[in-house]
């Protein structure tokens, strides 16, 4: 008869324990992060934003959407890998038999070994890893196949001229062309003129470097 | 009788275990509790840096994100739509090989625009401003072409 007293005092003393220990260590509500609360806006914005996901990955106007592209400049030839330099930083372009290689201008079939160090390159292919390219149609040329001639910036006039102004932002200057082709707008109003300009507006401009250096204004929208 | 008997010891043996249970369980916790207080009042800086770091991640002043075209991407059609979202009441850039804009974002921050894109190597610079001159950007490549792959 003690026995089964202690059996049983000893058996809710342990179920007792192990209960308890086993709700300390799943993790409370209040110490876990609490999610951030949407609102209905952001929702409904997420929403839409994966909707359209789901819609552009079925429409993809690719040849295969396995495939892709990177773009850059051959900084070495090592066996049959070439390590190209991208906006992304440098990527492992891999050639095999499968690899068609062409020079433009012309589109002129070569060889691994007509591929200079420092010819600009667009390479087809599909993604190994993050760092590794399998070139299946590689085009290279000795002249940019990327320039940035354009630019886009913002600013306030703080000196306005007949087809010209100076744009001030954050300490800096810039002078900024224009001329009857640029084209000039507010939220409001899309059809404005340059003669809208004056001092103090403060604007947003897209422009193309001339062969100058300069910058003659495309686009410019007035904020203020 | 003797059952009787029996029964009522089993209960006071469980009122017992539960006493003693409850009693080392709470006195486990009190012990836990104060050790965690103890190190958070020791440790600020490091916990004020992290928050900071999280914050920092999660909430940039301007977000942009371009939905399509994917980086890299290989298309057979001049025109493709450029499509993302950053925050309401912003002005965006979009530099093409062919065209500059300056558009919008919806008032839930959500923009697209038709480009027209040239043979080859195609790059397109997306800019977003605030009003007070701050400023986001992000570049993407892709090649248009009709051959074979």
């Amino acid at each position: 008869m003690q026995r089964n007293l202690i059996l049983s005092f000893l058996s809710i003393f342990f179920l007792v324990i192990t209960t308890s220990f086993a709700l300390a260590s799943s993790p409370s509500p209040a110490s876990s992060e609490a999610p951030t609360p949407l609102s209905t806006n952001e929702v409904t914005d997420n929403l839409k934003n994966r909707l359209k996901d789901v819609l552009e990955e079925g429409s993809n106007n690719t040849p295969s959407s396995s495939y892709r592209a990177i773009i850059g400049q051959v900084h070495d030839v090592i066996q049959k890998t070439l390590a190209v330099d991208t906006k992304d930083g440098r990527k492992q372009v891999v050639v095999n038999e499968e690899t068609t290689l062409l020079r433009s201008p012309g589109n002129v079939v070569i060889k691994l070994e007509n591929i200079r160090i420092d010819d600009y390159l667009i390479a087809m292919g599909t993604i190994k890893d993050e760092d590794t390219f399998i070139g299946k149609r590689l085009i290279v040329s000795t002249t940019k196949v990327l320039d940035n001639t354009k630019k886009s910036g913002y600013g306030q006039i703080t000196e306005l001229k007949k087809s010209s102004f100076t744009l001030t932002s954050s300490g800096n200057e810039q002078t900024i062309y224009f001329n009857n082709k640029t084209r000039v707008k507010s939220k409001d109003n899309p059809s404005l003129k340059t003669s809208d300009l004056e001092l103090n507006t403060r604007l947003i401009f897209t422009a193309e470097i001339d062969d100058d250096d300069d910058l003659v204004a495309t686009t410019i929208m007035i904020i203020k | 009788m003797r059952d009787m008997q029996v029964k009522k010891e089993v209960s006071v043996a469980v009122f017992i275990g539960l006493i003693i249970g409850v009693v080392i369980i709470g006195g486990i916790y009190r012990a836990k509790t104060a050790i965690q207080t103890r190190q958070l009042d020791s440790s600020p800086t490091p916990v004020a840096t992290e928050l900071n770091q999280v914050k920092g991640e999660t909430q940039p002043s301007l977000p942009l994100k371009i939905h399509s075209p994917i980086d890299g991407i290989i298309t057979n059609t001049p025109k493709i739509e450029l499509s993302g979202s950053t925050k309401p009441g912003t002005y965006i850039t979009i530099l093409t090989e062919t065209n500059e804009y300056i558009i919008v974002p919806s008032d839930l921050g959500n923009f697209s625009q038709e480009i027209t894109l040239i043979k080859g190597a195609n790059s397109i610079t997306v800019s977003v401003y605030t009003p007070e001159g701050d400023k986001v950007e992000t570049s993407l490549n892709l090649v248009y072409t009709t051959a074979d792959l």
